[in-house]
């Protein structure tokens, strides 16, 4: 399945300007505008934070809408001092982790269309490979440790924002991060050294 | 600490540029440390830049999903619905109060049929 690959930062130009904080005492109202202020702030870093752990377009698309009418049916629950980033981010993890249940139960594989190598000029050739090696490492990594490590890496989430984001603990987020990184130096070195 | 002390050191920290005064020093010192830094540091930059495929929808269409779906949800929350909601519920509340006051009659003349039973049979024990 060949899908067009957009690095990023480029979405993250294209998306910024239109973006507003969403205002969270609206939000506490029911403000259907705040809502959708909302949903245009976080919905391309959800949707990149679950593509990565689905591997899939279509079931991350289902789970970010899934997640943001979860969180509509719950804003009026909000305090505040709730952070709403990681409050978010929390309920796409359950979302996630129903899903990763889901899909044990029926023991069907999607296609991983996430990474493309056959994508892209020959010049990104070898970047795509570097690229392509980094992602079967993560992929290989336990659903934990890889959504932490993401969250580190591509949200830049402090530990403690993980902890709410994961239902965990600090201490244990720091702990997944710890374990990917090891796991993913240790893959990346053996990958290395069979290269030579 | 020694390096490999050191290195999990590095491998657990929050933010790769601002490690412990200890490993900071280390690190600085130490040029094999250093490079792992340096590596793990480039792991996270590669992980951070990995491409993603295109949605299949745009934000704008998103949103315009969800707002869809939450509007079919909140057929139900429509005021005649709410209306209908209220009466069902009132109506379980007088079928309720209606069944409490039944069994509570039946208890009362359960109990009124009992009593004169005990009090003959106390009488004709007694010999009254």
């Amino acid at each position: 399945m060949a899908h067009k690959v957009v690095k990023p930062e480029t979405k993250l130009a294209i998306f910024q300007p239109g973006a507003l904080e969403p205002n969270l005492a609206r939000l506490v109202q029911g403000d259907r505008e705040a809502f959708a202020q909302l949903v245009l702030f976080y919905n391309e870093s959800l949707y990149r934070w679950v593509a990565r752990l689905t591997g899939n377009s279509h079931a991350a698309e289902d789970l970010v809408q899934d997640t943001f009418v979860r969180a509509y049916q719950a804003i009026t629950r909000l305090r505040p001092d709730t952070n709403l980033k990681a409050w978010l981010f929390r309920i796409a993890h359950n979302a996630y982790a129903n899903w990763v249940r889901n899909r044990k139960g029926k023991n069907s594989l999607l296609p991983n269309d996430v990474l493309d190598s056959q994508a892209g000029p020959e010049e990104l050739a070898q970047e795509n490979e570097t690229s392509q090696k980094l992602q079967q490492a993560i992929d290989k990594l336990p659903e934990e440790w890889k959504a932490a490590l993401l969250l580190r890496t591509q949200e830049d989430m402090a530990f403690r924002e993980m902890a709410i984001a994961l239902g965990t603990t600090e201490e244990t987020a720091r702990w997944r991060v710890y374990k990917a990184r090891q796991k993913l130096m240790e893959t990346l070195e053996v990958k290395r050294e069979d290269a030579r | 600490m020694n390096c490999n002390q050191i290195r999990e050191q590095i491998l657990r920290a929050e933010n790769m540029g601002k490690l412990q005064k200890e490993v900071a020093q280390h690190v600085q010192a130490c040029l094999a440390c250093r490079e792992y830094q340096s590596t793990v540091q480039k792991m996270e930059m590669q992980i951070g830049q990995l491409q993603v495929t295109e949605p299949l929808h745009s934000s704008h269409i998103r949103l315009k999903n969800i707002e869809g779906r939450l509007d079919r949800r909140n057929v139900f929350a429509s005021p005649l619905f709410k209306f209908r909601r209220f009466e069902k519920e009132r109506g379980r509340q007088k079928l309720s109060v209606a069944v409490a006051l039944v069994a509570f009659l039946f208890a009362v003349v359960g109990g009124l049929m009992l009593i004169p039973k005990r009090s003959r049979n106390y009488c004709r024990a007694s010999g009254v």
